[in-house]
């Protein structure tokens, strides 16, 4: 997709707050997911969706360039965020991060910390020192988690003690305490039973109006029911993921144009 | 046996044969079990018997050694009136409680430095570094003596001086304290560090607030074991430091330190200090069994 394809997007009404513009993602030069466009617009949920080793997730990771964590990882295209492209040093790395959060597969609560210390971790490590300040910011992002009836007075106690779901929120309102733009969400409910993901799953449609989401699923039902633009990822014979179509959900899910997409969307690969 | 024959068998015939094959060798089987049974209790008594006759010995001959008195006094040569008055391990305790202590103080921050270095650097230099300190795990701790005599005492008229110990000693420190606290670090789970790093943290505050606390009960265990280590040492430091018959906290003087102390007493021409070196032995076992102990009980409390 080339540059005038992605804003002739018929249904962006909003400018898109990051656009994934001919990425190419190596290891050791070989790609692990190449020549993918899209453009991730405002306020709405965009989820990835493919089988596994299409590079869903390492396309997530090269959003908040963690993949650079990876020794030999490098990145060919642009990916933008407002406009201004994330690879060059215009944004510095941590400032980046801290725009875009990141949630995880796993959740991840810092062990030795409480629940207030770990909501306010990322407010800390930036440097806010404010008792009030940071009560204040943590309540508050507890309620847009959702979880602040559970917590509220159990807030000294260790993370730990919580259950998967409630921890999974926890890290949810420990990315949102820094106040992102984004959030990307890799797998958030894979760990999870079916009731914490349904609560999960509500979260981010109230959640969308505050952040933009980008979401990966491997579980296309769950994609149908929270997203609302959808890409499609597929590992190619070269073994490295592409993206087959990007579309609106409805679109994806009802109307898909490519074969792939119709046969993934009918269950006849995984 | 041809295949052929085995194919003709019927299901029953096969099954026939395969309960035959187990129930004649049953009693050849458990004569086995019996044997390998009867090695390993075998095994286990050979190491519990040197075991327990140390343990007895040591016990057995100090424990009257282990008065308040002897703890604290100064020692002294025993002399014609009194061939038992030898005085007590005072200025040892102190010696070792100075020389070890100071070992540590500059052990510690060190090998924790090079364990981060070694955990987020990865390049020749810190490979070679590596390299080199888990070579000197290997080497006999004599040598790191020789080194220090050669370099400070020898040159310098033969004056002796506490601190050199505790050169010789960061030797032995650093190297097995460094490699324990890096197997710490990278024992953190690293979606630890995504998360941490995903927050818009740098990295080096990563490390801090959330590595090198969860890594906290590992390394702490790891430095506890090194110091009881070290308080046992005795080749690397005999000659550099000399010997202190007074207790002294100073280090540009001579010390003496519980193992040095039991060399020179088994070494020396009094029957009464030869003896008295069991209880010396058994104040050290104390003191290395206590440090493991403190150890093992700080890893339960921050386990729950």
């Amino acid at each position: 997709m080339s540059q005038v394809e992605i804003n002739q997007v018929p249904f962006s009404t909003s400018a898109p707050v990051m656009s994934i513009e001919d990425v190419t993602v190596l290891f050791s030069g070989k790609p692990a997911v190449k020549n993918v466009s899209f453009a991730v617009e405002e306020k709405k949920v965009t989820s990835m969706i493919g089988p596994s080793g299409s590079g869903k997730t390492t396309l997530l990771r090269s959003m908040n360039r963690l993949h650079e964590m990876t020794v030999g990882a490098t990145l060919t295209g642009s990916i933008k965020l407002d406009g201004t492209d994330i690879y060059t040093s215009a944004i510095p790395l941590t400032v980046l991060r801290s725009r875009i959060g990141m949630v995880f597969q796993k959740p991840n609560p810092f062990p030795t910390m409480s629940i207030f210390d770990n909501v306010a971790s990322g407010l800390r490590f930036i440097g806010f020192k404010d008792r009030a300040f940071l009560e204040e910011a943590v309540e508050r992002a507890l309620v847009s988690a959702a979880l602040w009836d559970s917590v509220k007075d159990r807030m000294k106690n260790a993370a730990g003690t919580l259950s998967g779901g409630e921890q999974q929120r926890l890290c949810i309102a420990r990315a949102l305490a820094v106040e992102p733009e984004v959030l990307l969400m890799d797998e958030p409910t894979a760990s999870l039973d079916p009731i914490a993901t349904q609560q999960i799953e509500e979260l981010t449609q109230t959640l969308k109006s505050v952040v933009t989401i980008v979401i990966v699923t491997h579980n296309m039902q769950q994609a149908s029911r929270v997203s609302d633009n959808c890409a499609f990822l597929l590992m190619g014979e070269d073994r490295a993921g592409e993206l087959i179509e990007f579309d609106t959900t409805h679109k994806i899910f009802n109307n898909p144009k490519d074969p792939r997409t119709v046969d993934y969307i009918a269950g006849r690969f995984g | 046996m041809s295949t052929s024959n085995v194919t003709q068998l019927s299901p029953t015939e096969r099954r026939e044969r395969v309960r035959l094959q187990a129930t004649s060798t049953v009693s050849r089987r458990n004569l086995f079990s019996k044997l390998y049974l009867a090695s390993l209790a075998i095994a286990l008594t050979i190491a519990f018997i040197p075991l327990f006759s140390i343990l007895q010995n040591v016990i057995g001959n100090g424990w009257h050694y282990l008065t308040w008195g002897f703890l604290t006094q100064s020692q002294h040569l025993p002399d014609l009136m009194s061939r038992n008055a030898i005085g007590g391990i005072g200025n040892a305790l102190t010696g070792t409680a100075v020389v070890d202590g100071v070992a540590l103080l500059f052990s510690v921050p060190l090998a924790l430095l090079l364990a981060v270095a070694f955990f987020d650097l990865r390049n020749k230099w810190t490979l070679l570094v590596r390299a080199a300190m888990e070579t000197f795990i290997g080497l006999p701790s004599i040598l790191f003596g020789v080194f220090i005599y050669v370099l400070f005492v020898a040159n310098n008229h033969g004056i002796t001086e506490g601190i050199y110990g505790s050169y010789a000693l960061c030797f032995i420190i650093v190297p097995v304290s460094t490699i324990n606290c890096l197997a710490a670090l990278e024992s953190v789970p690293k979606t630890l560090i995504e998360a941490g790093l995903s927050l818009g943290s740098r990295p080096s505050r990563v490390m801090w607030r959330v590595v090198l606390p969860v890594a906290r009960p590992r390394i702490l265990t790891g430095l506890f074991l090194a110091f009881a280590r070290s308080v046992g040492e005795t080749a690397p430091i005999l000659f550099v430091i000399g010997v202190s018959l007074l207790p002294t906290y100073s280090l540009t003087t001579s010390q003496s330190t519980l193992p040095t102390l039991m060399y020179n007493y088994l070494t020396g021409s009094y029957p009464s200090q030869r003896t008295a070196c069991w209880g010396i032995a058994l104040i050290l076992m104390i003191t290395v069994l206590v440090l493991n102990l403190i150890s093992r009980i700080f890893v339960a409390r921050s386990n729950k």
